[in-house]
């Protein structure tokens, strides 16, 4: 049994963390701040319960994320979420492929990679539908494994790698659009092909 | 083991789970031999990267003194969080 004393020493080192997976999963600041805020409230509640040795911030995310779909994605305004049905795979990698490099010693992926804006990063995992939203957050942003990422959403890990699969797809599809709209990328540049042949064995 | 195949297992291969260690084996193998799918691998490994590091907010000042009150005199636990 954890001691509810050490809790804000153990738990306040997340609250960045917590606080940036919260902007992503309501993308308003006073909504985010209120969704932590509870999110530390019911973990200190809960602290009791919390076993010595197993991973905090595992349960950290799992209250946040409970919290957020139970009480906070109800009261949500939905904006735009479309779930590109058809999404071709590797889409920014495609892209850019055409490309040449501009300079000496810079390769085209590095160059573009490289001016892309936390915003239209931020803007395109925030326009994912939520349950690929959730696992791009948990899984690239935040590092948890396809188990630990089942535990906090409550899904079996086959659903949890099916739903991190196509959100990749799409948040690479999105930020090739933008690219493309930003003139980062021509945008009737010729996809480069993703290798299909089998030129090794 | 063809490009397909690793195009199909590239985020698993990544994720560096849930694939058998002949599997990664015959992935390593082929990556090695094949530029097109290393091409594909390195930009993928980079683009984690560009995600994880343009997706880091700081917690408002606000907020840390919201939890910090919080914490000093945490309400009691009858009140309904809900309310």
């Amino acid at each position: 049994m954890a001691d509810q004393a050490k809790f804000a020493e153990l738990a306040t080192p997340y609250m960045d963390p917590l606080y940036s997976a919260a902007m992503r999963m309501t993308r308003n600041p006073a909504d985010a701040e209120d969704l932590v805020q509870e999110t530390f409230l019911r973990a200190y509640r809960g602290f009791g319960g919390f076993k010595d040795g197993t991973n905090l911030k595992a349960w950290l995310y799992r209250i946040l994320t409970n919290t957020f779909i139970n009480i906070y994605r109800a009261k949500q305004r939905r904006p735009v979420e479309v779930d590109f049905d058809d999404v071709e795979d590797f889409a920014l990698y495609r892209r850019i492929g055409g490309l040449e490099a501009a300079e000496a010693g810079a390769t085209p992926e590095r160059l573009v990679l490289d001016a892309m804006p936390d915003a239209a990063v931020k803007e395109a995992l925030e326009a994912l539908p939520e349950q690929f939203r959730v696992a791009v957050i948990l899984a690239d942003v935040e590092g948890f494994s396809y188990k630990e990422i089942a535990e906090i959403t409550e899904v079996p890990i086959g659903t949890v790698m099916s739903r991190l699969h196509r959100g990749r797809k799409q948040l690479e599809q999105r930020l090739a659009d933008f690219a493309a709209d930003r003139g980062l990328i021509p945008s009737a540049l010729t996809p480069r092909p993703i290798p299909t042949a089998d030129p090794a064995d | 083991m063809d490009c397909e195949s690793v195009k199909d297992e590239l985020y698993v291969f990544l994720d560096r789970e849930h694939l058998s260690t002949y599997r990664r084996w015959q992935i390593t193998r082929h990556l090695e031999r094949c530029r097109n799918c290393t091409d594909l691998k390195d930009f993928q490994v980079r683009w984690r990267v560009v995600v994880a590091s343009r997706c880091q907010d700081q917690a408002p000042e606000s907020l840390r003194s919201r939890i910090g009150d919080l914490l000093a005199d945490p309400p009691a636990a009858a009140d309904s969080p809900d309310a």
